[in-house]
């Protein structure tokens, strides 16, 4: 048995590319010989074949859901919409509920409101990106917040930590309103600012999601319809976003908005519990 | 059939949608295998989308010099890397903070799925995406080199890494080669 003509580190280094058929015929051959003698370059080897097998033997079995049409209605959506026509507002759900909540209906508006919120060309992409999480909030809570984490490089806080992350206290960190369970809390990296959100959920199961920015422009969904209606006694924009209401309000400096709230009482009772002082 | 894709691209560049629809079909689940291997089953499908997105986003600028199918891939590379990126210190947090992660599992048996999931996860996305590209897709390595932008001498040796990380984190599993 003659010496190896080349030592191991150097086949190591080739061992890929050998195992992967890359190699020349004659470099092909050198390595052959080598691992045929070397027991420590064969084993590495075989790790490889292993490897290999397991992939192989483990295919992803799930099939892609068809998307095609959330595609086409992202691209939709995308492109630069004409201003939006200053539109009454309909019968639907939202005004139903307005009225069985009893709350005092102060203005209707269009989108037009909320258009000052960040200028410029981000507007329909965070508006986009903000109705459909709110929309798929109301479908799949953990789908939407998972996409939305992903969309503005989202961070899980602990509770503690918030506050020094943001110099400010989030109300929403402070405490909940009865019959809710506070369950994550992130920060967000949005065009507007850092803003702190918190998944709340309730005894019977339900989620809402509550965000708190630094900044006092009511959040922004598009040319989705709003009216404007006094939440225990508090300015509130409500929007109708797939059965469920989002709602916006100022306190102080900063703004709050509730994601899938199921009706006005859910948004009342988050406005009344989070506008009340610190310890009260 | 690439003269019919070629030609159902500069439809599609046109905007065509029902050009767009076909492209969607004809590649959307080749792209949704690689994002289930790259980023796990739940995100896959909100991956892929989003892929698709920046696809037909940015087909304009798809000048033809490549095949449309590497092309595709380059912004669906891109979008999992960035994906990963953004979601890298949640994971390395999960993994912190969950003790029962590592060793205290190896001696259950685990899936063999579950067992490549774990470890693909541990391993370097970048890394992961090389490998995959190898092993799942079955590329060569010029076609990698090229669509990694890295040189083509040096896919061999981050398989090479690749497949010696992969091999630790299996066999810290429970895995036996
Ligand atoms: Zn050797």
């Amino acid at each position: 048995m003659g010496a190896l003509r080349l030592e191991c580190p150097e086949v190591r280094d080739r061992l890929s590319a050998y195992f992967d058929g890359e190699l020349a015929p004659d470099q092909r051959s050198e390595i052959a010989l080598h691992v045929e003698r070397c027991p420590l370059c064969a084993e590495e080897l075989r790790g490889f074949t292993k490897l290999s097998e397991l992939v192989a033997a483990v295919q992803p079995d799930s099939q892609a859901a068809d998307c095609w049409s959330d595609v086409v209605a992202q691209l939709e959506r995308g492109r630069p919409t004409p201003p939006p026509p200053a539109v009454p507002l309909g019968r639907g759900a939202l005004r139903s509920a307005a009225l069985a909540a009893s709350v005092v209906l102060a203005v209707i508006a269009g989108t037009f409101a909320f258009q000052t919120w960040f200028g410029g060309h981000r507007h329909n992409h965070l508006a986009a990106d903000l109705t459909r999480y709110a929309r798929e909030f109301a479908e799949n809570p953990g789908r939407a917040q998972r996409l939305l984490l992903a969309t503005y490089d989202g961070q899980p806080l602990e509770i503690q930590q918030v506050g020094q992350r943001l110099n400010y206290e989030p109300t929403i960190t402070r405490s909940v309103p009865p019959g809710w369970k506070l369950k994550e809390v992130y920060l967000l990296h949005m065009p507007c600012c850092t803003c702190a959100q918190a998944i709340l959920e309730s005894e019977d199961g339900r989620c809402v999601a509550v965000f708190e920015h630094d900044t006092d422009q009511a959040m922004w969904f598009g040319d989705r319809q709003s009216i404007d209606c006094l939440c225990d006694g508090k300015p509130t924009s409500i929007v109708d976003m797939g059965g469920q209401l989002v709602g916006s309000w100022q306190q102080g400096n900063r703004t709050l908005t509730v994601i899938g709230a199921r009706d006005l009482k859910d948004i009342t009772q988050f406005v009344m519990h989070l506008s009340r002082p610190a310890n009260g | 059939m690439q003269d019919r894709i070629v030609e159902i691209v500069s439809t599609a560049q046109r905007g065509d949608r029902e050009a767009q629809r076909q492209l969607y079909v004809e590649y959307h689940q080749q792209v949704h295998r690689l994002m289930v291997r790259m980023v796990g089953v739940q995100e896959a499908d909100d991956l892929t989308q989003q892929v698709f997105l920046q696809v037909f986003r940015k087909l304009g600028q798809f000048t033809g010099q490549s095949r449309f199918g590497t092309w595709l891939y380059r912004v669906a590379i891109n979008e999992s890397l960035q994906h990963l990126r953004r979601s890298g210190r949640r994971q390395t947090r999960t993994l912190a903070e969950d003790p029962a992660d590592g060793r205290s599992h190896a001696r259950d048996k685990l899936e063999q799925r579950e067992l490549l999931d774990r470890a693909l996860e541990r391993l370097d996305p970048e890394l992961r995406l090389i490998f995959l590209l190898r092993e799942s897709e079955g590329w060569g390595y010029r076609e990698i080199a090229r669509t990694m932008k890295i040189p083509e001498g040096t896919v061999g040796s981050r398989l090479n890494r690749a497949r010696r990380e992969l091999r630790r984190y299996l066999e810290e599993l429970g895995w036996e080669p």
